[in-house]
């Protein structure tokens, strides 16, 4: 809303938009703002954007979080638009051309340039005239602590205008949730009650969630996820078939097709190439072992979580564990958490997948949170 | 409570300041009040003082051009005036038990232990939770 100018005045106008700091002469536009849920991922990041007051999305996208830095003396021509600086898909896709930099490690912030690279993109991404406002709400692990969140303002200082940071448990169960169905009586709401896994690539986090912003002592995060089992599974592939020849990359793309947890499967079978010959690996023993790590690294804080629920909630509560997050992708995770909570006599147990939605949850409950969040509650970045 | 430090704009950013007569320096009062509101949210008084008091003020001493200045450089300062006072709100409040005064401090060695705070009814709406995750944030150290 703009309040309009008396007819002969010039006096400036107040913008609705953004309070006292984007105060404008009436001589001047007062700036869009563009609302960004984003999930920034070790290895994979999620940006939903849309505009105030609305339901739309304008701009969905998830990507690999990496940048490449175009390396010295590439011909002219190779790389699209002789671009030194490529994002995502298309860094990967010149892997060979690029040196390829990570700006998250384990959920947090590693290489603070990179990661201002990384977010000038998703702005542009937003925002290609580069004029609008970006409002932006930003998952952090469950654990970060405080340095952690302000080398996140830091990089964001200068690219998003607005911040607000969210611990990803949380903004999961927030874009988990159907809003449709929040007053239906038989719907297990997660924000009212439910218990979140969400295995990504650096840290896998537990949060519960029982109508209450989470505390600390509601989340716990643990530094095992999908990074962990891809160099578990690179060692014993090394152990198994040295000189193997696969990179980090690939065996990545192995565990994300044949990845599971559970009694071992055999024989899991797959044709690599080495040194220009085609050899059939047998991987079942391997990607097991690699799997249940996970298991039993998840399995004691699932449990310390489940005993701080309260007597009245606890059974709903274990009606209602979801696992999100890529690490929600292995083949039987849902079935052996549930197993051992039944084993380990937890009354009626139900753990279930999130979905194929599960890239995009963090970053549907920061947009709603974005849509949701009253002007004092934006922190500011001057810079 | 996080140190994040925000760097503030140089002072050559800041339009300069027209003369300080009595009668500006209430325009400026007058300013500096809208921008608080409108910091605050209440566009709605914010705007009913720009439109009525402040208009005819600015009106009276013929400076609509030297208004804008004016503008920018109050909403800068009471952009900046807020989030410091945000920043030392937290730490304020962390110093104000240790300074009480003896003749308020009672001691009841005999009272029981306080029984754990109950926590209030859940949220209504996301923007509570939001407020409630702000409020948990100032408390952690």
């Amino acid at each position: 809303m703009t309040t309009a100018a008396p007819e002969k005045s010039t006096v400036p106008s107040i913008s609705a938009a953004s309070g006292a700091a984007a105060f404008a002469p009436t001589r001047l536009t007062a700036p869009k703002i563009m609302l960004l849920g984003f999930d920034l991922g070790t290895n994979k990041s999620c940006v939903l954007a849309g505009s105030p007051g609305g339901t739309d999305i304008a701009v969905s996208k998830v990507l690999p979080s990496v940048v490449g830095y175009v390396k010295d003396g590439i011909v002219d021509g190779i790389v699209a638009g002789n671009a030194t600086t490529l994002f995502g898909e298309d860094a990967l896709r010149h892997m060979l051309h690029v040196r390829l930099v990570a700006p998250v490690a384990e959920g947090v912030i590693a290489d603070p340039a990179v990661a201002r690279d990384f977010m000038r993109h998703i702005r542009t991404l937003v925002d290609p005239s580069g004029q609008a406002e970006i409002r932006a709400v930003l998952g952090v692990p469950a654990n970060a602590g405080a340095a952690a969140r302000d080398d996140i303002r830091r990089c964001a200082q200068g690219i998003f205008d607005r911040v607000l940071l969210i611990p990803e448990p949380f903004l999961a169960a927030l874009g988990f949730r159907d809003d449709s169905r929040v007053n239906q009586p038989n719907y297990l709401d997660p924000v009212v009650n439910s218990l979140f896994i969400d295995i990504g690539g650096g840290t896998s986090d537990l949060c519960l969630v029982q109508g209450y912003f989470p505390t600390a002592e509601d989340q716990i995060s643990v530094p095992y996820a999908g990074d962990a089992i891809d160099a578990a599974l690179h060692a014993e592939l090394d152990r198994v078939y040295p000189n193997n020849g696969l990179s980090r990359h690939g065996v990545r793309e192995l565990k994300e097709t044949h990845g599971y947890v559970g009694p071992s499967r055999k024989p899991i079978e797959v044709k690599v190439v080495m040194g220009g010959k085609a050899h059939t690996l047998e991987l079942g023993d391997a990607l097991a072992r690699a799997g249940n790590a996970l298991i039993e690294k998840i399995y004691p804080p699932l449990t310390r979580l489940i005993e701080r629920a309260s007597s009245d909630s606890v059974l709903a509560l274990l009606q209602n564990i979801v696992i999100t997050g890529g690490g929600s992708q292995i083949k039987g995770i849902d079935v052996v958490l549930q197993k051992k909570l039944a084993d380990d006599g937890y009354e009626s147990p139900k753990v279930k997948i999130a979905g194929q939605d599960f890239k995009r949850y963090v970053a549907i409950g920061a947009l709603k949170a974005a849509r949701s969040a009253r002007e004092n509650q934006w922190q500011v970045l001057l810079g | 409570m996080s140190h994040c430090t925000i760097p503030l704009p140089s002072a050559s950013a800041v339009p300069a300041r027209p003369p300080a007569s009595p009668d500006w320096i209430g325009v400026a009062r007058l300013c500096r009040r809208i921008c608080l509101l409108a910091e605050r949210g209440d566009l709605a008084e914010a705007d009913r003082l720009r439109t009525g008091e402040f208009a005819t003020a600015v009106a009276a001493l013929q400076a609509d051009e030297a208004s804008h200045a004016l503008f920018a450089r109050e909403a800068d300062r009471v952009a900046h005036a807020t989030l410091v006072a945000e920043q030392l709100a937290p730490l304020l409040a962390a110093r104000l038990p240790a300074t009480t005064p003896a003749s308020f401090r009672v001691e009841n060695k005999a009272a029981p232990a306080a029984p754990p705070r109950s926590r209030p009814s859940p949220p209504t709406d996301l923007a509570d939770f939001i407020d409630e995750m702000i409020a948990l944030d100032r408390r952690t150290p």
